[in-house]
């Protein structure tokens, strides 16, 4: 067969795939939205989601469904979605497979906002949970203008990106473990609790805030696609000779991405892993060309979280395992096993 | 068209690397850039093709100096071709050939793209790796790969860092025959960077050699390869040799110090 035919189908062949994730993250979501402490059923759930559609008087079971699990399973979707999307871009730009989102420090620099927060009560609205979640973001961005500030004196290339960015980090580790050592007992058990990550809290509100970022930031990177394809696979100056500019690419991607990724993690805490695994999961699958890989990345992510949400609510219910730490449980398993067992070539 | 180069100087932290080079090549034309290691060739060529824009001087390419175009205007008229390359996320034998359409492409590649892409990898002959990834290559076929896409880019020059030097006695005379008839048949300006003295000899219109910063001799192949000029650049002894009218330098053995 001809190489453009060929090149044709699997590019089809791909387009496929994704679609096929997408509609599975759907349903799955579907489904998990019965599972929990009340016993839902999946036809209860469409009606009920009918019902919130057409502005019907709703019952206690149907206002669990909205007002709990619906923006629960939302954000659990957008975190995965944002951080793996976030994630593989990061990659992209800095052209180093071990770096995620929080590489360059963002997390513990929101870790140090939140347990500024929680302990002393500063922050813009203090003590609140909203001042929390501004403080956190406050603190990631500052982070981020900080790495981006000292390595652009430098040259903005992937190494000084990283060195700074992993120096920072344990920078405000360093910050945060020193307000913990003079924190009392109940507020150093919240502060902690934050880094493990946690969907517990989500509202219709953050589901709209975070919804928000990524709606904006998600198309203007893909319109990148090609521009991640040639600085993941090139050196920048045959990034250059392609006619990119790499350091100004890095800084507005990168920025982006650290958006994305603070407003999530803002709201949620650490769910750490999925932005490095998830980006690596679906490049095993999907390849390395990003017009393919960050929507299928994307689909990953969501599903990964949506999963790994799932499980900590039902597992040992009624407690629930925070989604950060399952993340990593079966984010491991997942990621070893695709590495063992890769075939050459899916596509 | 033509591209001059005039009075390039260049440092990359205090020493000059290359000191006042000026000279001058035809559209039509394949250059052939010879030196020692370390000499400076791979610099030259990042400067011409203004990835490491020189200190002082000017490139003057369509009458117009290097400096006033955009980053996207001169990898439309510019494709530069590394010394090796090396890529963590690998892609496949054809995207990284689509890649050489960036420049011409708003977000999507178009079938005018594809057309491109494909024929490049035709006129190599790289069909039965189209859908390898990259790194799955051997360093020669990469190379090739890499080739494939500046032909893709279009240039009007081309610029290459020793393009044959990973490639094997058959593959180096074809890659260079090639290169060879697209520079005439498109009325390209092509400079490599090159080793091989003899193969310099039959496939370029013009040598250059480089050493000690500058240029030391300019001008058509017969002129430029004889004993003197070798031993002056590389300090070896040969014997210059006519076959079909072309030099080609054998090499004499060392006499052995006692
Ligand atoms: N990025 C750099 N920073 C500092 N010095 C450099 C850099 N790249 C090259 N040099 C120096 O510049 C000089 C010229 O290097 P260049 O790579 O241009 O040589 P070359 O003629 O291409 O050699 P080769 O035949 O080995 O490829 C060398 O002395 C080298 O050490
Ligand atoms: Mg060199």
């Amino acid at each position: 067969m001809d190489i453009r035919e060929q090149y044709d189908e699997q590019t089809n062949k791909k387009i496929k795939w994704i679609s096929l994730l997408f509609v599975f993250m759907i349903i799955l979501s579907i489904y998990t939205i019965t599972l929990g402490t009340a016993n839902i059923s999946v036809h209860e759930v469409l009606s009920a989601i009918r019902k919130i559609l057409t502005n019907s008087s709703l019952t206690v079971q149907e206002k669990i469904i909205l007002h709990l699990r619906i923006p629960r399973i939302l954000m659990a979707i957008l975190a995965g979605a944002g951080l793996s999307f976030a994630g593989t871009v990061m990659q992209a730009i800095t052209r180093n497979p071990l770096v995620s989102p929080f590489t360059i420090g963002i997390s513990s620099a929101a870790a140090f906002g939140a347990s500024l927060a929680i302990v002393f009560g500063l922050g813009i609205y203090t003590s609140t949970s909203f001042g929390i979640v501004l403080t956190a973001f406050f603190f990631s961005l500052l982070c981020a203008l900080l790495v981006y500030g000292i390595s652009n004196k430098i040259g903005l290339t992937p190494e000084t990106l990283i060195l700074t960015g992993i120096a920072l980090n344990y920078l405000f580790s360093a910050f945060t473990a020193t307000i913990h050592f003079f924190s009392q007992e109940h507020q150093l058990a919240s502060a902690v609790a934050w880094t493990f990550g946690s969907l517990n809290a989500s509202t219709w509100e953050h589901v709209v805030y975070v919804m928000v970022v990524i709606v904006i930031c998600f198309p203007l990177l893909y319109r990148q696609a090609w521009v991640f394809n040639a600085m993941a696979s090139n050196e920048d100056e045959l990034v250059q000779g392609l006619g990119i500019n790499p350091a100004k690419n890095r800084a507005v991607a990168g920025i982006l991405s650290v958006l994305v990724t603070a407003s999530i993690i803002s709201f949620t805490g650490v769910i750490g892993f999925v932005g490095l695994v998830a980006p690596h999961i679906s490049r095993l699958i999907i390849g390395s060309d990003h017009r393919f890989l960050l929507p299928f990345s994307t689909a990953v992510g969501g599903l990964l979280v949506v999963l790994a949400d799932t499980i900590g609510r039902v597992i040992l219910s009624p407690v629930i395992i925070p989604v950060g730490i399952v993340v990593s449980y079966l984010g491991v398993p997942l990621f070893i096993n695709l590495i063992i067992t890769r075939k050459k070539g899916y596509f | 068209m033509s591209l001059q180069v005039r009075n390039l100087s260049f440092k990359y932290h205090r020493d000059n690397i290359l000191e006042n080079i000026s000279f001058d090549i035809e559209a039509g034309n394949l250059l052939g850039l010879l030196g020692p290691n370390g000499m400076g060739k791979s610099t030259l060529l990042k400067c011409i093709s203004h990835i490491l824009p020189p200190q002082s001087g000017n490139i003057i390419i369509f009458e117009k100096n290097l400096r006033s175009f955009s980053i996207k205007e001169k990898a439309k008229i510019i494709s530069y071709v590394p010394q090796s390359t090396y890529s963590s996320f690998p892609m496949s034998v054809v995207d990284t050939v689509l890649m050489g359409r960036i420049p011409y492409i708003n977000m999507k590649i178009t079938k005018n793209d594809k057309d491109k892409a494909f024929a490049a990898l035709e006129m190599l002959n790289l069909e039965d790796y189209a859908f390898k990834n990259i790194n799955e290559l051997s360093g020669g076929e990469r190379q090739q790969v890499i080739i494939a896409r500046s032909i893709a880019q279009e240039p009007s020059l081309l610029i290459l860092d020793e393009p044959t030097s990973n490639l094997d006695l058959k593959n180096q005379m074809d890659v260079l025959e090639k290169i060879k008839n697209i520079v005439k048949e498109k009325k390209l300006i092509a400079i490599i960077a090159i080793h091989d003295i003899n193969l310099a000899s039959m496939f370029c219109d013009k040598l250059l050699l480089l050493k000690d910063r500058t240029i030391i001799a300019e001008g058509q192949n017969k002129d430029i390869i004889n004993e003197n000029n070798i031993r002056q650049v590389y300090g070896v002894e040969t014997t210059i040799i006519k076959v079909d009218n072309r030099h080609h330098v054998v090499l004499k053995k060392k006499k052995t110090s006692t």
